[in-house]
């Protein structure tokens, strides 16, 4: 077996795993026990693998057979990447999952949560600069992966990759907006609290003023007890949220909070009076001084700086209370 | 006659959900806006952080009260001169507990209080009222 692999520099990073570890092809025949010790083996050789697929040379070559799943007489060939179209990869992907869902083989379950690791770091890894750790991001990722692959509905023709990415990125949010809660607050009472933020956003424009909270629970379908308890609940949120799913359902489509948030303006940098004079305002990041400007020195209410920066106000709420907090831990006693 | 509520409590910040519920409770009868509410909050926040720094005791009665047009704060009793300073005058750092309180709450004042004590009383009023 003298299989060539080769890695496509310029692949989707998406598919890191697979360009990796898998697409591999049967040309060959194997009978019998050779094609489970082979399958064995190839099983051990990709774990190895995945546990170094950052560092796999581009230009490597691997051995490598699998047997066709339609024929089972056969052996997998591996090809170079470049020679192997995208129906290849489906190929094995589909014959692992076939092996998984309809023969129970959990080898081939184990091979493709192996292959699709990578994916599953690729992922975390957009997330890992947001607080919390990166291997705790690929942990939560996997489980994610696992998710895909066992509820992967064979008759439906999607790629596992088009179902599982969703799926291993719904679960990273999740773990944000779980994780994002400083204390735990019922589930229910955080869907509303996110709900309500989007339709605080809604009223805001709508009503060209901040909304009562009769007002907001009407438009919510919410008591304004609800209404309040939820809005309590946005205190528990600490700064890890930003990054979490504000619909806390799973998909593609999902924006994180951080999503909401504007990009910084010139106006952060071009202030100069009494509010960058203030000595305690050193320890302040920029935004932090620009919306603490806004609020007390130039008498904008929340509502008004949310729309001016481009976030929500009760993330202007928050932002507030964080620099007011700073700003007592820094000036101490004598101050605020 | 007005509404009354008058709550004693502990100013840690374990207390505050408490404290912001029934001020909110108060504060959405009246119809004070979101804004408004969240300013309501953080005055009391911000005080009750403020006494505390001060050295005051950590135990305080509010008073809530419905007022024609939003809600009136009566905090104390306090004894802490440093913190009736911190009130009415600048500390020099250009940004301070009186400018906290006067950007979100219209009105704020000192009251005498038996025993050489004071109380802090500040109101949010609807805009527009």
């Amino acid at each position: 077996m003298t299989d060539a692999h080769t890695i496509d520099p310029l692949g989707d990073p998406f598919d890191e795993g697979r360009d990796e570890l898998g697409r591999r092809r049967a040309t060959e025949p194997l009978a019998g026990d050779e094609r489970d010790e082979t399958f064995d083996e190839r099983v051990d050789e990709e774990r190895d693998q995945a546990d170094d697929a950052d560092e796999v040379d581009e230009t490597d070559e691997v051995d490598d057979e699998i047997p066709d799943d339609d024929e089972d007489d056969e052996i997998v060939r591996v090809v170079p990447r470049t020679a192997r179209g995208k129906d290849e990869s489906e190929k094995l992907d589909q014959f692992l999952l076939r092996r998984y869902h309809l023969h129970g083989d959990r080898r081939a379950r184990d091979q493709l949560i192996t292959m699709y690791l990578p994916l599953v770091r690729s992922l975390a890894r957009r997330y890992s600069s947001r607080g919390e750790h990166f291997d705790d991001l690929v942990q939560v990722g996997s489980i994610g992966l696992i998710k895909a692959i066992d509820r992967f509905d064979l008759t439906r023709g999607v790629e596992l990759t088009t179902y599982a990415t969703p799926n291993i990125i719904g679960e990273i949010k999740r773990y944000f907006r779980d994780k994002g809660w400083s204390v735990r607050v019922p589930r229910g009472l955080q869907e509303l609290n996110i709900r309500l933020n989007k339709v605080i956003d809604e009223l805001v424009p709508k009503l060209q003023r901040s909304p009562t909270i009769n007002e907001i629970a009407e438009a919510a379908g919410a008591t304004p007890e609800e209404v309040l308890e939820a809005l309590e609940t946005s205190q528990a949120y600490n700064s890890v949220s930003l990054q979490a799913a504000p619909n806390g359902e799973s998909g593609d489509d999902e924006t994180g909070l951080i999503d909401y948030m504007g990009t910084e303006e010139e106006a952060y940098d071009t202030m100069e009076d009494r509010t960058m004079l203030a000595p305690g305002f050193a320890k302040l990041d920029a935004r932090e001084r620009y919306i603490l400007h806004l609020r007390f020195f130039e008498g904008l209410t929340q509502s008004q700086i949310a729309a001016r920066v481009g976030i929500s106000q009760m993330h202007v709420s928050r932002l507030i209370r964080r620099a007011l907090e700073k700003l007592r831990a820094n000036i101490g006693e004598g101050a605020l | 006659m007005a509404d009354l509520i008058r709550l004693e409590v502990t100013a840690t910040p374990a207390a505050m959900p408490v404290v912001r519920m029934v001020l909110g409770g108060v504060a959405a009868r009246v119809d004070l806006s979101l804004d408004e509410i969240d300013d309501l909050y953080m005055a009391v926040e911000q005080l009750l952080s403020a006494a505390s720094d001060s050295g005051e005791e950590p135990r305080h009665e509010l008073s809530i009260e419905v007022v024609d047009d939003g809600v009136s704060v009566s905090a104390g009793p306090f004894r802490s001169s440093l913190l009736r300073s911190r009130l009415s005058d600048d500390d020099g750092t250009g940004f301070d507990l009186k400018t906290v309180m006067r950007g979100v709450v219209e009105s704020v004042e000192v009251c005498a209080a038996p025993n050489d004590c004071y109380r802090v009383v500040f109101a949010k009023r609807r805009a527009g009222a």
